[in-house]
């Protein structure tokens, strides 16, 4: 019984190989005579839930859009969803069941580290466009693969900035410099920024990482206090950092925080006026400065009845990408394919988002986001005002 | 400097503390008198809080009558949950009536998410925002109000065991249910009255959480570590429950500080279970647990 | 006449695995149907069922813990995380095949599960359950801290893996390595319970004291149990991270030991069958969900939240439901099924 079963399964696998063998000449995928199916797994009910909510949203709005106006060469766009809770194994069987069983064209708007390293083998073997993700992970573009598309603001970028803006612009005498992080990728790649621009500048970094989840910094704050710290970037989610704020106001520590990209978000205020005055890096327009990127979401937003999640100030994160998309699909023309669609979103330069911000990708360049302005954050409007333009850091990307 | 340190984080350590003991508490009480393990605990403790938010920013109650409105509501819906889910599986194996609890707490996180969405909320806690200093070592009022709120229950919880009426008949209960039932204790009473009292403990553990930080679903998992607290402690002790609570707020703390460096920046979230690991290994019923001895 | 096979079953009958005729054909047209399985299900079906045939295998191992030796665990996929992480350590960085990681994995798994099986031995019912989420919280942080092994949670890659030869880099191919070791598992178990060390498991499991007192050697049998159980947490976990390709951290959470429990008590404790029943009802529910709840998150996406917190409430439901009106579990309706088709037509 035994034996014969092992013969009957060496058998199949031979013919399943010979199936695959032959090599299946392919029609692209997704693309239909007038529709285009695009796919994305989003967190409906995990942890990150409501990056999910706000995901699904923004893709709503822009499909509206590009549909009303006729879709791409009159192919309509048509989107799936499926619930991925966060978890990297249902990430991988949702991603199994967007291409091989919905057969969709792409993957648009994805984000975590989590979710998206799990399923990066298969990008690469299904050669399946991943367009954008915001996983804050190095990796994601670093080194660069061609279906993995990465639009956020990155670890090592922030850690430099910082760094910058408290010798040059601050000019500030001696500074002791802290890192407070949530110790998974994203916080250590900020580390990786600082530890470079420490050797350029000459400071010593000190660090205080959190576990993901962690509600009591106390002990962080303590050890921070304890070095000395006068200048501390902040690198986690926005009400961890209210938590931050307020322990820091509670054992009399007083140093110049820095918050990442993410802390860029009315959820800071939490803190009240703890937050006044402290800094905040940024790549994408903000909401209050009245850009026509922006006042564009505002309508698409209010007409699709989704009025609440325009507080949030993320929205450019998802949303730039997706007008860069839209106008490579349709220099695609007729003939959409994937790798066509690849090549043209490659040659885009120079995008126009009407002020959210930069995005640019290019050969062998999967890192879509490289400018970032210095903020600083207005308590009593609870809103961020830049105090610089737009810059890279000094140490730039591709030359660390 | 370094004496001020080690203060300092004691202190901020005993205010968390006291909020896993007031979790703690719960489970003690539960199991203490029905033999069941309530998995739900963290997530009644989170209901709570969401429902005092809920009065407050809805009803506009002040935070008193929301906190008390909260606790009548808690009160009802626990009775029912009691009642509906958990009594029918009363001397079913252990891991059912484990696993129902954990099915419980799935269904209230649920709840809340599909009606308060999965976003933070600032809590609109009542304690002065500005900390205090006292002989040097700073702590926040609401941290204060915690620590005395978990020593006000210690106390009422022991009297009213030791002493009233119903609290005898709980230990009764706990201690022979057949036999409690012949003599005439209403242990189905007891039993619905041990669920509603811990979902009280739990709703005021919830709102001294949310005070201290904000209100969102990962409340849960943070309370989470009130079972080894409740473990170290040993499974049917009030004061047990307690001190363990304590025990890991503090340790907790203090190896965030001293030990993140070595072990790990997670650290201060596993000392909890670390701590229980040895502790099993030399007391395998807790530090004030009660030896069970089994015949045939 | 049915009725009469059901009454009368010999005892050498009783000793075999699959006791009636009926039972070795329906076995065999079974057996059919999952070897050409791969032939008429798409790429994502057969991706399904190899995550359904890895926690089979797993949930195995832990009914036999749980629900045969009566030692509750909550850190079952911490050994699986220990395994899974040997065999990809093994493979990215030593080239190890297949063939050879497995095991290994499995050994790894295993002895863990003898350190933890000692304290064990003193701890009883809830005070071994929070000991073994202890060791569940543990396993995690050792895994994110332990970066220059584990590569925290950047993750490990893994070769796609060959069997003497034959690349398995496919989900067809690597099916039938799963079906294989699920099958292999399954008649492992089945025929441990019938044997002298599984009926000592089952009478630990009832009563250990009185079963010390009959001269079985409790100590020995808690050790092996948790030993053998973690031997194949730790091949399943192996085999589910050359299914995923690459590993991380999250892929073996205190949610994910908690959904082992579930499979073996919706499932059915303490029984093959319900293992296999368990551990495919709850891989496919977050699907049949998902099936419901993504077309409509499609259309209304300001209800996405929503929906995702009345998904997981349906979860925690089905849970309840089970435990309240059918408490043997899926195993006990099948028996339900079968006896009803048994006794017809003079069913009652």
């Amino acid at each position: 019984m035994k034996k014969l079963r092992t013969l009957v399964g060496i058998v199949m696998i031979c013919f399943v190989f010979g199936a695959l063998g032959a090599g299946i000449a392919r029609a692209e995928v997704g693309v239909t005579k007038d529709t285009i199916l695009l796919g994305t797994f989003q967190d409906l009910s995990g942890p990150a839930a409501y990056l999910g909510k706000l995901a699904t949203g923004v893709l709503q709005v822009w499909m509206k859009d590009v549909n009303d106006k006729g879709g791409i060469h009159g192919r309509k766009l048509k989107l799936v969803v499926e619930d991925n809770k966060y978890d990297p194994v249902l990430t991988k069987t949702a991603f199994t069941k967007l291409v091989d069983q919905h057969k969709v064209f792409m993957i648009v708007s994805v984000y975590g580290s989590t979710p998206c390293t799990a399923i990066m083998p298969d990008i690469q073997a299904k050669k399946i466009p991943v367009y954008t993700t915001a996983a804050a992970v190095q990796t994601m573009f670093d080194p660069p693969q061609r279906y993995l598309f990465w639009y956020a603001c990155n670890g090592q970028d922030q850690g430099i900035l910082m760094a910058d803006y408290v010798f040059k612009d601050l000019k500030a005498r001696d500074p002791k410099i802290g890192l407070c992080y949530q110790d998974d990728e994203w916080g250590k790649d900020a580390l990786d920024g600082m530890e470079m621009a420490a050797k350029k500048y000459g400071f010593k970094v000190v660090e205080a990482p959190y576990k993901r989840g962690t509600k009591n910094l106390n002990a962080q704050a303590m050890k921070l206090k304890a070095e000395g710290v006068t200048h501390c970037l902040f690198v986690g989610y926005a009400p961890v950092y209210a938590a931050l704020l307020m322990e820091a106001n509670k054992i009399g520590w007083k140093p110049v925080f820095f918050g990442d990209y993410v802390s860029v978000d009315p959820k800071t205020f939490m803190a009240g006026d703890l937050a006044n005055g402290h800094y905040h890096i940024g790549n994408l327009g903000l909401r209050h400065e009245g850009g026509p990127g922006w006042k564009k979401i505002e309508k698409g937003f209010t007409e699709a009845g989704l009025e609440s999640m325009l507080n949030e100030p993320l929205i450019p994160v998802l949303w730039n990408p997706l007008l860069l998309l839209t106008k490579a699909m349709k220099d695609c023309g007729k003939n959409l394919t994937r790798e066509r669609l690849i090549n043209a979103i490659e040659k885009t330069k120079n995008f126009d988002t009407g002020g959210l911000g930069k995005i640019e990708f290019g050969p062998n360049m999967r890192k879509g986001a490289h400018y970032c302005r210095i903020l600083r954050a207005d308590a009593s409007k609870k809103i961020f005002v830049p105090v610089t333009g737009w810059r890279q850091p000094s140490l730039v990307w591709g030359k660390r | 400097m370094a004496s001020n340190i080690l203060i300092q984080l004691t202190i901020t350590g005993l205010a968390w503390g006291s909020v896993y003991a007031c979790i703690a508490l719960g489970f003690v009480l539960i199991f203490k008198a029905t033999d069941i393990f309530n998995f739900a605990q963290p997530e009644l403790m989170m209901l709570g809080a969401y429902l005092t938010f809920a009065f407050i920013t809805v009803l506009k109650l002040p935070f008193i009558w929301a906190f008390l409105a909260a606790l009548v509501l808690m009160a009802l819906i626990t009775a029912l949950l009691e009642m509906l889910v958990v009594r029918p599986l009363v001397g079913e194996p252990v891991l059912s009536v484990i696993m129902v609890t954990l099915g419980l707490a799935n269904v209230i996180r649920g709840m809340t998410g599909l009606v308060w969405g999965y976003e933070e909320y600032q809590f609109p806690a009542p304690f002065p925002k500005d900390p205090l200093t006292i002989f040097g070592v700073a702590i926040n009022q609401a941290e204060i109000y915690t620590i005395v709120a978990t020593v006000i229950l210690l106390v009422g919880f022991f009297l009213f065991f030791k002493y009233s009426q119903s609290g005898i008949s709980m230990r009764a209960t706990a201690e022979d249910t057949s036999a409690a039932f012949l003599m005439g204790i209403n242990v189905k009473g007891v039993f619905t009255a041990s669920w509603v009292i811990a979902s009280l403990v739990a709703t005021v553990a919830g709102v001294f959480m949310a005070s201290l930080t904000y209100l969102d679903p990962i409340m849960s998992h943070t309370g989470l570590k009130a079972l080894p607290a409740l473990i170290l402690g040993g499974l049917d002790s009030v004061h047990g429950a307690i001190l363990g609570g304590l025990i890991i707020g503090v340790a907790e703390n203090l190896a965030g500080f001293y030990l993140a460096d070595y072990l790990g920046s997670g650290i201060n979230e596993i000392t909890a279970y670390v701590l229980v690991l040895i502790i099993m290994m030399i007391r395998p019923y807790g530090l004030f647990g009660t030896k069970e001895i089994e015949r045939v | 006449m049915a009725v009469t096979r059901f009454t009368t079953r010999s005892y050498p009958q009783d000793l075999r695995i699959f006791p009636s005729p009926a039972a070795r054909i329906s076995l065999v047209l079974l057996g059919a149907l999952l070897l050409t399985f791969p032939l008429f299900m798409g790429t994502y079906g057969v991706f399904v069922a190899c995550i359904c045939g890895v926690s089979i295998i797993s949930a195995l191992g832990l009914n036999l813990l749980t629900g045969c030796t009566g030692l509750m665990s909550m850190g079952h996929a911490a050994f699986m995380g220990i395994g899974a992480y040997t065999a990809a350590i093994l493979a990215a960085r030593t080239g190890l095949p297949l063939i050879a990681t497995l095991p290994l994995a499995g050994l790894a798994a295993a002895l863990a599960g003898l350190i933890v099986g000692v304290p064990a031995l003193r701890l009883k019912g809830l005070y071994l359950i929070v000991t073994t989420l202890a060791f569940q919280f543990i396993v995690e942080h050792v895994i994110y801290h332990w970066e220059s092994l584990t590569q925290s949670d950047k993750g490990i890659a893994l070769p796609s893996p060959d069997l003497f030869g034959f690349p398995l880099n496919s989900y067809q191919s690597y099916y039938y390595v799963i079906l294989a070791l699920a099958v292999a598992a399954a008649v492992f178990t089945k025929n441990l319970l019938m044997s002298r060390t599984g009926r000592a498991f089952v009478a630990i499991r009832d009563r250990d004291i009185a079963a010390e007192i009959i001269g079985i050697h409790m100590a020995k049998y808690k050790i092996m149990s948790f030993a053998i159980s973690s031997f194949m947490a730790g091949v399943a976990g192996a085999l589910y991270a050359y299914l995923l390709h690459l590993i991380s951290p999250d892929h073996f959470t205190f949610n994910q030991s908690i959904l082992y429990i579930a499979m073996i008590i919706v499932g059915g404790m303490g029984t093959v069958l319900g293992s296999i029943l368990g551990a495919v009802f709850m891989v496919l529910l977050p699907e049949a969900i998902n099936a419901v709840s993504g077309p409509l998150v499609s259309a209304y996406p300001d209800l996405a939240p929503r929906i995702g917190g009345l998904s997981v409430m349906v979860y925690g439901l089905i849970i309840i439901f089970f435990l309240l009106f059918e408490p043997l579990g899926l195993f006990g309706i099948w028996i339900r099924i079968k006896r009803y088709w048994k006794t017809w037509p003079y069913t009652y």
